[in-house]
């Protein structure tokens, strides 16, 4: 079992299985999880304890990701809990106008975030511990993304003509003159 | 006749004067010897003048003067003659030129009895003006068909050279046409009016109402038959125009709803692959924790997703195979009552009443049976799974099917949830359900506006919070499909 890091996420979704994922998902790296179906229920779950995050769907029945946002807006003390915005729909007509909405009371930052659906795991997690103030976990996808930035970085920075030539030379001899043929 | 006028009683020379006609008399040299007073009216210096000379204002006789042969024949003669006024006002007149015969039998004199038809005459030329100018067909046929009178529109568009009877003009027939007003008129005397499809004299069909009307003379048997048509052509292109326009329509609204549908496919099936990743996530960690439930969690979202997977192919099939819906003809209440057989234990078992509310007497309409079937079950199985979840104590769904105005209409009622405004917002969305994981893909909705639409009607719906929602098809009985019948395809055989 990984070491609790005392910290608290409410994850809101009407999707059960979604809900149960990301319970998982997040337990998994050591938050302490509670769960809502809707905004309504989200609320109920905040006068129990209030959470460090929020993990929010866009649509759901009965009160909606934006409806819920707006609302705890209104109380001081839940107001500038971050956010992490969970949806399928961030470019489509059924969530774009009202993800919008949120990125106009909330800039996207360290406060809230936009994960879209397929949710992968690793990735969610360090969104999650950036907006309680973690250090991100290296994840393959991370990783890669690391070195791939600084060999860039690198490449960049000696971008000329012969280092160019310099560095096919290179790639032309370690596949074995294959290019000669 | 002056000579003689003295022996004229009082009451023949006062008949002379006021005889409602011009009257006067000639010798043979045409010089006018007798005028009455009616005459006299119009031309005061009549004395000693030519009758060319006064009416005419001629210095010679006039040509084709019936005088001169009344002067040969003696027989009497009508003939026609217009002359100016003194206001220069143009006047017709019908001139009876008869002989008057001496003892010997020579004719010294003519008697002219002139008519003022001015005003039968203007008649006569507003008619014929009306009658060539009014924009539709006229023509007068006889009991043999063949066309005595007709207007210039008429002559313009059907008669061409040569023909003679009505049927080679409006329909190129070389015999009585079947269905011809015409015909009935002259049997019955009265007025009949009927849709016909006429060929002009270039070879296009035209459409025209006409109204045959029958005419008789001599107030006896009908001697003549007047056919008034009226050139319907560009109304019916019109029509056809109009209908290819909302078949097209139709079309774009299904092919549309099917490129929704492939998109939202895709989307559907991304949904579904997540909860078989996050199952296997779930199932994978309950493992290394060694915490059986999670595992069964994690089992169960798998299973889920899979019997998801299975019902979105499945309604996916229906949707795509149903391209063309097949109808036939069928009652709109027999539907509804199968499915309201079929949905009644369903919903008695979750507490709810099903009632059914329909019309008698709806007449049998060219439906897709299955199609509809497949329509009011999605609604119904909405409306039971609106009301499970509302916590109200009396559960009741109405399904009802009317007709009014030509449009059937199917409603199913419910007092369950009702939608808010987000929910009524996405409901026709493809995969959008509020219902929980594995019990609705989001295609039921989707894939009634489909059948629908193709049977040219319209879905739409009411809803209020708490309250309740009703959905509505409605089926305009002119826009329904043609239904598919063994009749109509032996039809093309023959």
């Amino acid at each position: 079992m990984v070491d609790k890091l005392g910290k608290s996420v409410l994850v809101v979704d009407d999707e059960p299985d979604l809900r149960l994922f990301l319970k998982t998902v997040l337990e998994d790296a050591g938050f302490d999880v509670a769960l809502a179906a809707n905004g309504k229920e989200a609320l109920d779950r905040m006068t129990e304890k209030k959470p460090d995050v929020i993990s929010l769907d866009l649509v759901m029945p009965k009160m909606s990701g934006l409806k819920f946002f707006k609302y705890i807006q209104k109380n001081k003390d839940r107001k500038d809990i971050p956010v992490v915005v969970v949806t399928a729909h961030a470019g489509d007509e059924f969530g774009k106008p009202d993800l919008d909405k949120i990125r106009t009371i909330r800039a996207e930052g360290p406060a809230l975030k936009v994960v879209e659906k397929p949710i992968n795991p690793p990735s969610y997690v360090n969104v999650v511990r950036v907006l309680v103030g973690l250090d991100e976990l290296e994840t393959e996808e991370t990783g890669e993304k690391n070195l791939l930035k600084l060999k860039m970085k690198e490449k960049m920075k000696t971008a000329d003509k012969k280092a160019l030539e310099d560095a096919l030379k290179i790639l032309d001899e370690s596949t074995g003159g294959k290019k000669a043929e | 006749m002056t000579g003689n006028s003295n022996k004229v009683q009082w009451p023949r020379k006062a008949l002379f004067d006021q005889i409602p006609l011009d009257i006067i008399v000639i010798d043979q040299d045409f010089t006018i010897i007798e005028a009455n007073k009616q005459a006299q009216k119009t031309h005061p210096d009549w004395r000693g003048k030519k009758c060319y000379e006064l009416y005419h204002g001629r210095k010679r006789r006039c040509p084709d003067c019936s005088a001169i042969k009344t002067f040969e024949d003696g027989k009497t003669r009508i003939e026609h003659t217009e002359n100016r006024d003194e206001q220069g006002n143009i006047h017709h007149y019908e001139v009876h030129v008869s002989a008057y015969r001496d003892e010997d039998g020579n004719i010294p004199y003519i008697i002219e009895m002139a008519n003022d038809v001015t005003d039968r005459v203007n008649l006569e030329q507003e008619y014929r003006l009306l009658f060539d100018n009014v924009p539709c067909y006229i023509s007068v046929i006889n009991k043999n068909f063949e066309v005595v009178d007709s207007n210039a529109l008429f002559r313009k568009t059907f008669a061409k050279e040569g023909t003679r009877f009505c049927y080679e003009m409006y329909k190129k027939r070389d015999k009585v046409c079947t269905k011809c007003p015409a015909v009935r008129a002259f049997k019955t005397g009265k007025q009949y009016t009927s849709l016909q499809i006429g060929v002009d004299k270039e070879g296009n069909k035209t459409h025209y109402v006409v109204t045959a009307a029958p005419h008789k003379k001599n107030g006896g048997s009908v001697d003549h038959v007047i056919e008034m048509s009226l050139d319907i052509s560009e109304v019916i292109q019109l029509q056809e125009k109009l209908k290819q326009a909302e078949q097209e329509k139709l079309e774009n609204e299904r092919f549309a709803a099917v490129g929704q549908t492939v998109a939202g496919l895709a989307h559907g099936i991304k949904n579904i692959l997540m909860g078989l990743e996050g199952g296997m996530y779930v199932v994978n960690s309950g493992l290394q924790r060694d915490n059986n439930e999670l595992v069964a969690s994690g089992w169960g979202m798998l299973q889920n997703n899979i019997t998801k997977i299975s019902s979105v192919v499945k309604e996916y099939l229906s949707f795509a195979r149903g391209t063309e819906i097949k109808a036939e003809i069928a009652n709109p209440v027999g539907i509804a009552q199968e499915v309201y057989d079929l949905y009644k234990d369903l919903a008695d078992q979750s507490g709810i009443s099903l009632v059914a509310d329909l019309q008698k007497g709806i007449a049998d309409a060219a439906l897709d049976p299955e199609g509809i079937h497949t329509c009011l079950a999605n609604l119904i199985s909405n409306a039971i799974d609106a009301c499970v979840v509302s916590d109200k104590k009396r559960k009741i769904i109405t399904l009802s099917c009317h007709e009014k105005d030509g449009v059937i209409v199917y409603e199913v009622e419910d007092n369950g949830t009702g939608m808010d405004y987000e929910v009524k917002k996405k409901i026709f969305s493809n995969f959008f359900t509020t219902k929980a994981s594995g019990q609705g893909t989001g295609l039921g909705l989707l894939v009634t506006r489909r059948i629908v639409f193709e049977h040219g009607g319209k879905v739409s719906f009411d809803s209020i919070l708490r309250k309740g929602t009703v959905f509505r098809i409605e089926l305009p009985r002119d826009r329904l499909p043609k239904a598919d019948t063994p009749e109509s395809n032996s039809d093309g055989n023959s």
